[in-house]
C-alpha cells in the first residue's frame, strides 16, 4: 500500500466544530434556576447538534437520527421510574471532549467551567449520559464525582431497574464496545446484561470484543479519511462474519461513523457485504420496551 | 557595543541565508530524482541522519570511560580492600567459611542441600551418584527448566488452539495473559522459582548463620527452603485472586487521572508522561495492535515508534485515533493515550481557534 497524496490535516467538520467553539467564546452568565429538584439529570450531549445543524447524514443519504437516541434515553428513564431533568443545550454547552483530544484546551477549559458551574446550579445528584464519551468526560475530565454528582453511563442506571424487553422478531445482535466505555471507563457488562434482558435477541460476541474491541476510528472526530475508514470496514467485516442482522453501540459517536459507511457503502451496492444495520442501544432497547399496564 | 552585536547578527543572517540555499538547492535536486513524499519516521526523513559517530558517539563514551576510571582509581585509592589474616594451613576448616560471589549463592545451596543417592534392594547396595553429581545436575535442570517453559506453554497451547488465524489480531487474541493479575496461577509459579532461588542462596551460608544465630540451625533453615517458597507462592495466588475477584483496574485511578485533576496547563506533566513512557521496554505488541498501523502499512506511518524515536513531527500525534487498543494490550499498562492528548493540548497552546 503506498500513498502519494500527503495525510489531511484538516478536522472534517469545520462547522460543527465553529459552533461549538463559538458558543465557548460566547460567555453566559445568567443564573439558571430549574423549576424543581430532581435527582436525576440527563445530559443528551452534542446529540441536539448533530442531525439539526450539522446535516451530518444528508451527506451520503443516510437516514441517522440522533434526536431518537434522547428520546428512546428519556422513555427508558421514563419506564424506569426515573423523572430526569432534561440538561439540554438551552442552558448547558457541548462536554467540549472532542474539543480536549483534538488539543484546544482553552475552549475545553471555557466548556468546564460553564457546565461546572449549571451543574452545581441544577442541583442533581446523579448525572446520566447515553454518550460514552460524555461518560468519560464528565466522571475523569470534569471529575463530578468529586463535586458530589456521581456519573452514570445510561445502561448503568438501567440496570437492574426490572424493565422487561421483547423483540417485534427474532434477531441476532451484537454490542460494538465504545473504547470511551470499554477501555477507558472499564463498563463491559452493564450494556451486555440489558441486552440479555431481551426476549428474542440473540446476543453474540464479535472477533474483537470488550477491552480487545475495535475502535470506530473517528473518536473526537479527528479524522474521516481512508484510515479511519479501514478500520470502520474492519469492524464492520467482522459483523459479517458473525452473520449478525443488528450492530448495537453505546455512543452516539459510534451509531454516526458505522451507519456513515453503511450509508456511504449503500450508495453504490456492488461492493460492500454489510447486510446488517447500525443502530444505538438505546433505539434498540425503546423499541423492545415491553409497555406495562399501569 | 551596539554596532559589533548588529554586526554578528548580520553574519549570522548571511551565514543562515547561505545554509538555507544550499539547502534548497539540494532539496529540489532530491525532489527531482523522486517524487516529493512527506517523511513518517526518523528513518524516511533525509535530513536526519542519527546521531553520527564521530563527535557525538566518541566524545560521550570517552567521557563515560574516563569517569568509571577516575572512580576506580578513586575507590583504589582511599578504600584499599581489605587483607584478612594469612590463612592458617594447620586449621581443619578456615574461619570464616569461604563463599562463593552472592549470585553463585544458589549453586553453591543446591550443592549443600543435595545427597548422596544410594540405596539397598535385596541386600544388594547400589550407589547411583554422589552429592557432587547430583547438586551439579540439579543446578542444570533448573536453568533447563526455566528455558523449556516457553516451549511447554506454546506447545499446551497448540494443543488446545492449533492454527493462528490470519490477520492482524493474533496478537491480541492468540497466547495468555501477559498481566499477573490475569493469570494467578503463572504468577505463583514465577514468585515460587524467584522465592525458592533466594532460600537457596540464604541455605547456602547456613555454616555462617549458625555462628552468629544459634537458633536458625541447618534443620530449620531446610524447612525455610523447602516451605517459604510454597507459602509465598500461595499468598501470591490468593491475592492476585482476590484482588481479580475485586474487578481491580490496571492502574489506581489516581495514578491515571492525575492529570485531568490538576490540568494540562504546565509542561510538568509532560515530564511526568515522559516518565511513564520510559516505563516501555519495546516489546512492540503496541505497534502491532495499532489500527492506524494496522491499516496503512508498517512502512508508512508508525504512531509508536515515532514516539519513542521523539519524532513528533505532527503525522503521529495528529493520526492516531485514541482508542487505546495500544493500553489495552500494553503488559506496563502505558497510557499511550493520556500522552497523545498532552502532547495535543501542548502543540496547541495559545493557537488561534
Amino acid at each position: 500500500m503506498s500513498r502519494t497524496e500527503p495525510y489531511a490535516r484538516t478536522i472534517p467538520h469545520p462547522l460543527f466544530e465553529r459552533m461549538i467553539i463559538n458558543d465557548a467564546k460566547t460567555p453566559d452568565e445568567a443564573p439558571w434556576q430549574p423549576e424543581r429538584q430532581h435527582e436525576y439529570g440527563y445530559f443528551p450531549g452534542c446529540v441536539d447538534f448533530m442531525d439539526v445543524e450539522v446535516k451530518f447524514s444528508h451527506l451520503n443519504k443516510g437516514d441517522a437520527d440522533h434526536a431518537s437516541i434522547a428520546a428512546a434515553a428519556i422513555k427508558l428513564m421514563n419506564a424506569a421510574g426515573i423523572d430526569p431533568l432534561i440538561l439540554d443545550m438551552n442552558s448547558f454547552k457541548c462536554c467540549g471532549h472532542d474539543q480536549l483530544w483534538q488539543g484546544q484546551l482553552e475552549v475545553f477549559d471555557e466548556l468546564k467551567a460553564h457546565n461546572l458551574r449549571r451543574m452545581q446550579e441544577s442541583g442533581i445528584r446523579t448525572l446520566v449520559v447515553t454518550c460514552a464519551e460524555g461518560y468519560r468526560t464528565f466522571a475523569v475530565d470534569y471529575d463530578l464525582p468529586g463535586q458530589g454528582i456521581q456519573v452514570e453511563h445510561i445502561t448503568q442506571t438501567l440496570r437492574g431497574r426490572g424493565l422487561k424487553f421483547k423483540s417485534p422478531e427474532p434477531v441476532r445482535v451484537t454490542f460494538h464496545d465504545p473504547c470511551r466505555l470499554g477501555r477507558m471507563m472499564g463498563e463491559y457488562d452493564a450494556p451486555r446484561e440489558l441486552i440479555q434482558l431481551v426476549d428474542g435477541a440473540e446476543m453474540v460476541e464479535l472477533e474483537n470484543s470488550r477491552e480487545k474491541a475495535l475502535c470506530c476510528g473517528v473518536s473526537s472526530m479527528m479524522y474521516c479519511n481512508d484510515a479511519t475508514k479501514a478500520v470502520r470496514k474492519k469492524r464492520l467485516d467482522q459483523g459479517t462474519d458473525a452473520e449478525i442482522q443488528v450492530m448495537l453501540g453505546g455512543c452516539p459517536k459510534c451509531y454516526m461513523h458505522m451507519q456513515c459507511l453503511l450509508n456511504e457503502e449503500r450508495m453504490d451496492p456492488g461492493e460492500h457485504n454489510h447486510s446488517f444495520e447500525m443502530l444505538d442501544l438505546m433505539q434498540f432497547l425503546s423499541a423492545c420496551l415491553v409497555e406495562e399496564a399501569t | 557595543m551596539a554596532d559589533d552585536t548588529g554586526n554578528l547578527i548580520g553574519e549570522y543572517q548571511q551565514e543562515r541565508q547561505a545554509e538555507d540555499a544550499a539547502e534548497r538547492i539540494g532539496r529540489r535536486t532530491e525532489f527531482t530524482r523522486e517524487t516529493p513524499r512527506q517523511a513518517h519516521s526518523v528513518l524516511e526523513a533525509s535530513h536526519v541522519k542519527g546521531e553520527p559517530l564521530y563527535p557525538h558517539e566518541l566524545v560521550r563514551d570517552s567521557v563515560l570511560t574516563l569517569y568509571v576510571t577516575s572512580i576506580l582509581f578513586f575507590l583504589a585509592a582511599f578504600i584499599p580492600p581489605p587483607l584478612h589474616r594469612a590463612a592458617d594451613p594447620a586449621a581443619a576448616t578456615a574461619f570464616p567459611p569461604p563463599l562463593p560471589d552472592w549470585y553463585l549463592l544458589w549453586a553453591f545451596g543446591c550443592l549443600k542441600v543435595a545427597w548422596d543417592i544410594e540405596f539397598t534392594i535385596l541386600g544388594h547396595h547400589f550407589f547411583l551418584m554422589t552429592a557432587k553429581v547430583w547438586g551439579t545436575l540439579v543446578q542444570g535442570m533448573i536453568i533447563g527448566m526455566v528455558v523449556a517453559v516457553p516451549f511447554i506453554d506454546r506447545a499446551l497451547g497448540y494443543l488446545i488452539d492449533p492454527g493462528p488465524k490470519e490477520g492482524m489480531m493474533d496478537v491480541l487474541n492468540s497466547g495468555h495473559a501477559r498481566r499477573p493479575i490475569e493469570d494467578p496461577v503463572r504468577a505463583a509459579i514465577g514468585v515460587w522459582g524467584l522465592a525458592f532461588v533466594v532460600m537457596l542462596s540464604i541455605y547456602s551460608i547456613n555454616a555462617n548463620i549458625v555462628l552468629y544465630y544459634p537458633a536458625v540451625t541447618t534443620a530449620v533453615l531446610a524447612g525455610v527452603t523447602l516451605w517459604g517458597p510454597l507459602a509465598c507462592a500461595g499468598l501470591t495466588y490468593l491475592w492476585l485472586d482476590r484482588r481479580r475477584a475485586e474487578g481491580a483496574r490496571p492502574q489506581s485511578d489516581e495514578e491515571r487521572f492525575d492529570l485531568y485533576r490538576n490540568g494540562i496547563t504546565s509542561r510538568r506533566t509532560q515530564r511526568i508522561y515522559e516518565f511513564k513512557l520510559n516505563r516501555c521496554y519495546q516489546c512492540g505488541l503496541c505497534d502491532d495492535i495499532c489500527p492506524v498501523r494496522t491499516n496503512e502499512g508498517e512502512e508508512e506511518l508508525n504512531i509508536i515508534f515515532n514516539t519513542f524515536q521523539n519524532e513528533h513531527d505532527g503525522v503521529a500525534m495528529w493520526s492516531c485515533i485514541t482508542c487505546g487498543m495500544c493500553t489495552a494490550i500494553c503488559p506496563q499498562n502505558i497510557e499511550y493515550v493520556d500522552y497523545v492528548l498532552e502532547q495535543r493540548a501542548i502543540a496547541l497552546q495559545g493557537a488561534a481557534t
